[in-house]
């Protein structure tokens, strides 16, 4: 029922493109983690949207929680780590992590490509198989459809001579050959959202950009939308329309990705950007964010950064909300001073 | 054309997958050869004897094998302290615990198997008693609880082979139990959740394959194994019950005559010890077949 539902929508969204409507809506979201010396929240009220066949970077450093973010989206969170509160909206219905149906509504509707593909892919199945795999339990089809629709995908996904690399093991072929199987299984059935999780990390260089443009063209061909985790800003740069950034477990900027490189709001963005080499600038130094993330069981009551922040003044002890500047929303008591400092 | 190019920049192109199954080593050849020839005798034991298993003959009492001066023509293995043909006795007896071990271990290995997915699948209360009867099984030896059973309750043949079963189940479960919390961990096995995969299909299509390999070695390892459990049992006398026969209860019988008449006791035990063997060889080979990193 649900899945005969999702793809309606799913098709029907290539066509309406132009009034674009909500795919999924993180709200105020709170991820808990027990652990023995006590719970820790390493993800905390993170608001989040996308719309459909819209691409969104999710940026920070390792350990910020935008893997969690989307492992909580994708109901993948372990035993020990649970959503404490606020919820996911997903094609306008809310989900429900307890319910084993709507966890199927939800794993039909999404996919997801994980950093490692050496070790997320089956090593005793071949790669048509594992494809094939992904397409039944998403569809239902006969094993014999879905054989087919494999090799189609493998195709699609840009592997020279689909069929005879479907009898392929992982271990046969290549890091960037196995990255595109996953994304093949990721969007077998017909996902409406992919959520990539550093898709390009264990990847050289030429080959993280033939991955960007194969997403980008399967976005254009199949019209879903795309949730980009990095922590390479230069990545996301190229593919994404709007721009998340997180730091210790907070969105603390969001903006369209343009707004967001020509004029970075918080003072944290404003550190990744100048941390960052740039080739037309001639720069002798990059400047690094002194000191390190504060670790979470001893968050400061206050704005996570502040301690690192050289803007950080006594407000900076009251948690600083998300409001308008410019054309996004940062998280920062010192936001319209920045723009002064900047212009 | 293409074909052709295709060709010349991969020299090794992978030869079909039945000619590449059957290169193996000539031990194993060996081995896989007698063990078919086991087979072939536990399942045509009854066409194969020249004489009734059962059949006595006093005049004819500890007769030598063929190579003997002494030796009878139509026995071509010699007679036993009745005087029964040896030859039809160990094809009876080939049958009889071949089907006892590949029953038993068969058996234990499920049961061990299911339990240790389980374990691992539930955790918490369902791991700790599961693991506390592992520890249990694994504390009390098996010989005991054996003796105890059959005094209890008597021997039958299903008893015996409850028993079998019984023996070696909890190295099946704890294997089991930690290779598939470690495998469930894995990349491959979040990526079949993410894709909403229900349980039974992640453990049977996607983790057992990936876990088969060291279940297999076991299996091979426990197999001598539960030979050797029924061998004990019988030669104490509580396995399999005259007139039925197996190797175990034969070498026992021989045992009285090992001065003498040293073949009533050496024959079965060679056809143990060659047939165990022949399985460990197979199944260590097997296990490089089966995973596909290994080729």
């Amino acid at each position: 029922m649900h899945a005969a539902a999702g793809f309606v929508s799913r098709r029907s969204s290539a066509d309406v493109l132009s009034e674009m409507s909500t795919l999924i809506d993180i709200r105020d979201l709170t991820v808990r983690i027990d652990l023995p010396e006590g719970p820790v929240f390493p993800v905390r009220n993170v608001s989040l949207s996308l719309e459909e066949g819209e691409t969104v970077g999710l940026v920070g450093e390792s350990g910020c929680g935008k893997t969690l973010t989307c492992l909580s989206v994708i109901g993948l969170l372990g035993r020990r780590a649970s959503i404490e509160s606020g919820s996911v909206v997903f094609q306008g219905v809310e989900i429900d992590p307890d319910d084993p149906d709507d966890k199927r509504r939800r794993s039909r509707g999404m996919g997801i490509i994980f950093q490692n593909p050496m070790t997320c892919l089956n090593p005793v199945r071949t790669l048509g198989w594992q494809v094939a795999e992904a397409y039944q339990i998403r569809t239902g089809e006969s094993r014999r459809v879905a054989q087919r629709r494999a090799t189609e995908l493998l195709d699609l996904v840009g592997i020279p001579e689909p069929k005879r690399r479907a009898a392929d093991y992982p271990h046969q072929v290549s890091g960037g050959q196995q990255q595109r199987a996953m994304i093949a299984m990721a969007i077998a059935g017909g996902p409406a959202l992919l959520i990539a999780d550093e898709p390009t990390t264990a990847l050289d260089v030429t080959i993280q950009a033939q991955i960007l443009d194969l997403l980008a063209r399967l976005q254009r061909e199949i019209g879903m939308g795309i949730l980009f985790v990095t922590h390479d800003l230069g990545l996301v740069a190229e593919v994404a329309d709007r721009m998340a950034v997180m730091y210790a477990g907070r969105v603390v900027e969001l903006a369209p990705a343009d707004a967001l490189f020509a004029q970075p709001r918080h003072p944290y963005t404003r550190g990744l950007l100048t941390s960052l080499p740039f080739l037309d600038d001639d720069i002798d130094r990059l400047t690094p964010i002194e000191g390190t993330v504060p670790p979470l069981h001893a968050m400061p009551p206050g704005c996570a950064f502040a301690p690192r922040c050289s803007q950080a003044s006594p407000i900076c002890s009251t948690p600083p909300d998300l409001r308008a500047s410019g054309d996004g929303l940062i998280a920062c008591h010192h936001g319209l001073k920045t723009d002064t400092v900047a212009a | 054309m293409s074909a052709e190019t295709v060709a010349s920049a991969k020299p090794e192109a992978p030869a079909p997958r039945g000619e590449r199954f059957w290169r193996m080593p000539i031990l194993v050849w060996l081995a896989a050869g007698f063990l078919v020839l086991v087979a072939v005798i536990a399942t045509f034991a009854q066409v194969l004897m020249p004489y009734g298993y059962e059949d006595t003959n006093l005049l004819f009492r500890l007769k030598p094998p063929f190579w003997s001066s002494l030796s009878i023509e139509g026995h071509v293995l010699g007679t036993d302290k009745l005087g029964r043909d040896l030859l039809s006795r160990l094809l009876v007896a080939t049958q009889v615990s071949i089907a006892l071990a590949l029953l038993g271990t068969l058996i234990g290995a499920v049961l061990g198997t299911v339990l240790g997915v389980l374990a691992a699948h539930y955790g918490r209360l369902v791991d700790e008693i599961v693991m506390m009867l592992v520890d249990w099984q694994a504390a009390m030896p098996f010989l005991i609880i054996a003796l105890a059973v059959l005094a209890f309750f008597g021997n039958n043949f299903y008893l015996f082979l409850a028993l079998m079963g019984l023996a070696g189940w909890e190295t099946y479960a704890r294997l089991t139990r930690g290779l598939v919390l470690s495998a469930k961990e894995q990349g491959y096995a979040v990526a079949v959740r993410a894709l909403g995969a229900r349980p039974w299909r992640l453990y049977v299509r996607h983790i057992l394959p990936n876990v088969i390999g060291p279940l297999i070695v076991q299996l091979t390892l426990n197999f001598p194994q539960t030979i050797l459990l029924e061998t004990s049992l019988s030669f104490l006398g509580l396995g399999i019950q005259p007139p039925l026969t197996s190797l175990g209860q034969m070498l026992g019988e021989g045992r009285d005559y090992l001065l003498t008449s040293w073949w009533l006791a050496v024959i079965p035990g060679a056809v143990i010890f060659i047939t165990t063997l022949s399985m460990s060889l197979f199944g260590d080979w097997l296990r490089t077949r089966l995973d596909p990193t290994q080729r």
